[in-house]
């Protein structure tokens, strides 16, 4: 007979809780297998996000052909007139990037110069949440900081901070539904052309906004066209697809860490399998007097299925959620040639960790429970 | 005194025998899980090793101020060349010339034959670059000519194409010039020999900059670094920051750090599962030969020699498969060329990696084992000889 | 006393192979138990006692014959029948009490009943209650089997075999494990159960003595039964 799923549920339970430092050791286990699994899955879909096309992209960056390094792309600052008259286009923003470091690195310090009247025209969906704009506008070395970047490094309105080379005032902190605003330091544009000594009348792309997003490649080929013959060429693209492109290096290794969650995945099916099966084997008698009570092998099998999804489910809860919070807490960001990566936690990813340390932990149930309903009652006896 | 009689060793032998399908499962579980140790061991020395080969430590590097983390950003005038070679003291020399090179490190697009457009890393030198850089060897055709590009043996990896392909006489193209590559070097165990090396004049007119990336300087010891830093210190005008190279490289290594800590808790965690099912194979196996064991204790055989004679089986099975995994790591492993974003290297099974996977080899077979032989040697002697 | 047959025993036979030997434990046996009798079954060593109590409790299934318990052909049920059969129908009792050792003596006494979906969690407790109550062990029932002496675990294995009031109860050398006094407490128990409660009960035992306390005693030997008296003495010299 099939008995009640809760109490085969209770039954389970009971035999995790009372093997307490055995359930505790594999809980362990499993937890750091899944926090490793979620923080691959969490710098994949950030990835994703910042390189997989949606239908509701509108934005081309323009960018010096043949170059991909922030340091090295410089277009002549007056292209913006004639990019602005191509039709489709919305809104032109030149911007001269100046970063710390063009390789991958963990520790990234972008600077964005623009011209003070062109940002929010440019993304009305920027919104100060400290300090204020006009006085971003007004005052020459003022910085606005990305709210991400301003909690990485503790900054505030009033502050100052310098780096490559470059001394600001922060003016406010700004929240802004594109990810790279949230990580660099909005500063005016002639600034930061003789502060990093690039000079005057020279940036190092474009950002254009295009009416729909069916204009991204008539628009994009136009561009080019304008410029073919020039001493500067562009290379114009969808924003997301120069993003793949340029930050090769961290693409790379984020594609590499797929093969580490692979791994963590079949080490926790290693370790929850064996796990069972030990206490499958110690089990054999217990077997035996619930099927002679009126268990039916089945029931026997459901309780280790049971106990196998329950010590998945814990040690993906516990690992999932680790890994949310260590994100969450830690704001790691990657960039790579001027452009950002925010690893940030997110609901589907910690969602998705508890489904498959669920799975995980009923497939490594499957043999265990075979091997504790298995035998017949006779045999068990026999073997107490 | 009390001599301890040990048990045959082909009292062990033996044993693993009786049960060949289980014998070959701890033999296979070990053999990958040391195998993994091995991989996992040999990457990260290789990326270590390569970082650290890479900077010599005599070697000092003046960069621009503000661009320590980054020669790409750095920039630097040339006058600085000159001004250095004279101003800098104890500067290696060979023949009366100091051992200094003025270079331009760039990342850029390479045009190769067939359509692809791969990032590279370009150094433009003059030949005073194999003074400094003394691990560089051309070891086909010759210096470049104006026009001309020499190619790092390992270029091809990090460019992803054919060895062919990069052949002398070949071509390349940047900027939408063509350049003839007129040798190959090589410089083992550094990222070198994946960049591809112009004449700097060439680098400096198609990249549009006038000015140098960097100036590397071969000092005579490695302490006397303080005179170069001296140097940049006290020509506040040329703006300039001094910095050992193995410095240099060794942080680029720090952001690696995570991901090498990634893999080796990876391959930690699969050991832990292989580790637990060898523990299971043996916990089956000790345990329908309870009465056996009881019956060689009543005989006169202590517990500890059969808890040795226990111990031996299973460190014979691990063993041989981490024997069995050297093999596999000499054959598929060693030699193999990793590509990463910093450079290039090759996996090499150091002593420090064998001794990593024999320890985890050794582990398994004992970890394995204890818990089992315990619990069967655990039980009082009248109760075992009844059970089972 | 009820005259019904209980258990009936037609030409059942049991034979299985061990290695590359078949050994029948029993060969072509008959037997009647009527209701509510306390049986003993005696044998050497090999007799194949446990194999014929296996056989009436539904563990194992005869190689031939037919067995009738309670009114049901048990020869006839599949696996999961037999299963269902003993779930309800019958009570075993090892000689090593076989309790689950993380659950406690309530929770033990109460693995039957979860089989049980109509019964809801003060039912059960009521059964369990009542179980332990006539066992006399009402207030060890928070205590783990480790917890408890051996002729406590015996109570509560007994316990559990009543909970569900299966017509039949099986026991495997009961006191086999236990001292005298122990050992006599558990007799008396089986004893009431036949005589006040009805329960018809089968026990295979060892010890002569044990076999006293039973109405009757079988002697089984080399898969043949029989009631000789003479073979019990012969037994004893």
């Amino acid at each position: 007979m099939i008995a009640n799923l809760w109490s085969l549920l209770g039954l389970a339970f009971k035999q995790l809780s009372r093997h307490r430092i055995r359930s505790l050791l594999t809980v362990a286990g499993v937890s750091i297998g899944m926090f490793l699994y979620a923080a691959v899955e969490t710098m994949q879909r950030s990835l994703n996000l910042m390189t997989e096309s949606s239908d509701e992209d509108n934005t081309l960056v323009v960018y010096r052909k043949h170059r991909f390094c922030p340091m090295t792309s410089r277009l002549p600052e007056r292209y913006v007139e004639d990019i602005r008259r191509i039709e489709g286009v919305v809104e032109v923003l030149p911007v001269q990037i100046t970063v710390n470091n063009c390789g991958a690195s963990l520790d990234i310090i972008t600077f964005r110069g623009v011209p003070t009247d062109s940002l929010q025209s440019y993304n009305p969906n920027l919104e100060v949440k400290s300090g204020s704009y006009a006085a971003w506008q007004t005052r020459s070395d003022a910085a606005l900081i990305g709210s991400q970047f301003a909690k990485r490094r503790g900054l505030e309105p009033g502050d100052q901070f310098e780096a490559v080379g470059v001394r600001v005032w922060v003016a406010g902190i700004i929240d802004s539904p594109e990810a790279q605003d949230n990580n660099v330091a909005y500063v005016g544009l002639p600034f930061l052309q003789q502060a990093s000594n690039v000079g005057l009348g020279v940036v190092t792309q474009f950002n254009v906004r295009v009416q729909r997003p069916a204009d991204l490649e008539p628009v994009a080929k136009r561009i080019d066209a304008l410029f073919a013959s020039d001493q500067d060429p562009t290379y114009t693209r969808p924003e997301k697809a120069f993003f793949a492109q340029t930050a090769k290096e961290m693409i790379e290794l984020v594609g590499f860490t797929r093969w580490l969650g692979l791994g963590a995945v079949f080490a926790v099916l290693g370790l929850l399998a064996n796990a069972l099966l030990l206490a499958a084997r110690f089990r054999a008698k217990e077997s035996a007097i619930y099927q002679t009570i009126g268990f039916s092998q089945v029931s026997v099998g459901m309780i280790m299925v049971l106990e196998g999804a329950l010590l998945g489910f814990a040690g993906g809860v516990v690992g999932c959620l680790s890994a949310a919070l260590f994100f969450h807490w830690n704001r790691f960001t990657l960039g790579n040639e001027g452009l950002t990566l925010a690893l940030s936690p997110s609901f589907e990813v910690v969602a998705y960790g508890l489904v498959v340390a669920l799975v995980l932990g009923l497939l490594a149930s499957v043999w265990p429970a075979w091997v504790s309903a298995r035998k017949p009652i006779v045999a068990l006896l026999r073997s107490a | 005194m009390r001599i301890l009689t040990m048990l045959p060793f082909s009292y062990a032998t033996r044993n693993l025998l009786r049960d060949p399908a289980r014998m070959l499962q701890m033999i296979g579980g070990a053999a990958l899980v040391v195998f993994l140790i091995f991989a996992a061991g040999a990457f990260n020395d290789g990326m270590n090793r390569v970082l650290s080969a890479t900077g010599s430590s005599r070697n000092v590097i003046l960069l621009g101020a503000g661009s320590e983390e980054s020669v790409e950003r750095s920039e630097i005038s040339v006058q600085a060349e000159t001004l250095a070679a004279a101003g800098i003291r104890s500067i290696e020399e060979r023949a009366g010339v100091p051992a200094l090179s003025g270079e331009v490190h760039y990342m850029g697009e390479i045009q190769l034959a067939d359509g692809s457009e791969p990032q590279a890393l370009l150094r433009g030198i003059t030949p005073a670059a194999f003074e400094v850089h003394r691990e560089v060897r051309i070891i086909a055709g010759s210096f470049p000519g104006p026009g001309e590009v020499l190619v790092g043996r390992l270029a091809y990896l990090s460019l992803d194409t054919p060895s062919e392909s990069l052949q002398v006489g070949n071509q390349i193209g940047f900027e939408e010039q063509l350049f003839a590559i007129s040798g190959i070097f090589d410089a083992p165990g550094t990222v070198m020999e994946s960049e591809i090396w112009f004449g700097r004049s060439d680098l400096m007119t198609l990249s549009q900059r006038e000015n140098l990336s960097c100036i590397v300087v071969r000092m005579n010891t490695s302490e006397d670094f303080t005179y170069a830093d001296l140097f940049a210190r006290q020509r506040l005008d040329l703006e300039l920051v001094a910095m050992r190279e193995s410095d240099y490289y060794g942080k680029l290594a720090q952001f690696y750090a995570p991901i090498r800590g990634m893999t080796w808790l990876t391959a930690i965690l699969i050991a832990a599962g292989a580790a637990f099912g060898g523990m299971n194979m043996l916990y089956a196996a000790f345990a329908t030969r309870i009465r056996e064991i009881a019956t060689l204790q009543a005989v006169g055989y202590s517990r500890i020699s059969i808890f040795v004679s226990l111990l031996q089986e299973s460190l014979l099975a691990t063993l041989i498969g981490t024997l069995l995994a050297a093999f596999l790591a000499v054959a598929l492993l060693e030699g193999v060329a990793v590509n990463f974003s910093i450079g290039t290297f090759s996996l090499s099974l150091t002593p420090k990696v064998i001794t990593m996977g024999l320890a985890t080899g050794l582990a398994l077979g004992a970890i394995g084992a204890i818990p089992p032989a315990f619990r069967c040697l655990k039980a009082s002697l009248p109760v075992a000889l009844r059970s089972g | 006393m009820n005259t019904e047959i209980f258990i009936e025993c037609k030409k059942a036979s049991k034979s299985y192979r061990k290695g590359q030997n078949t050994i029948t434990p029993l060969e072509e046996l008959d037997l009647e138990v009527p209701k509510g009798e306390f049986l003993a079954l005696m044998g050497p060593s090999g007799s194949g006692k446990t194999t014929l109590l296996n056989l009436i409790a539904g563990i194992d299934r005869p190689t031939s014959g037919t067995l009738i318990v309670g009114g049901e052909d048990l020869t006839s049920y599949s696996r999961s029948e037999l299963t269902k059969w003993r779930s309800l129908s019958c009570g075993y009792i090892f000689q090593l009490y076989h309790l689950v050792p993380i659950l406690t003596a309530y929770e033990n006494v109460e693995l039957p009943l979860l089989l049980d979906k109509s019964l809801g969690r003060k039912q059960r407790r009521e059964r369990v209650e009542s179980a332990l109550d006539l066992v006399g062990l009402a207030d060890r029932a928070d205590h783990r089997p480790s917890e408890l002496s051996g002729g406590q675990e015996q109570r509560v294995a007994i316990a559990r075999a009543i909970v569900k009031d299966p017509g039949l109860l099986v026991a495997d050398e009961p006191t086999g494990d236990l001292d005298r006094d122990s050992g006599a407490q558990i007799l008396e128990l089986l004893k009431a159960l036949a005589e006040d409660y009805g329960k018809t009960i089968v026990m295979v035992t060892h010890d002569v003595l044990a076999a006293e306390a039973a109405r009757r005693t079988l002697y089984l030997d080399k898969g043949r039964l029989s009631e000789s008296g003479a073979r019990l003495k012969g037994e004893l010299a």
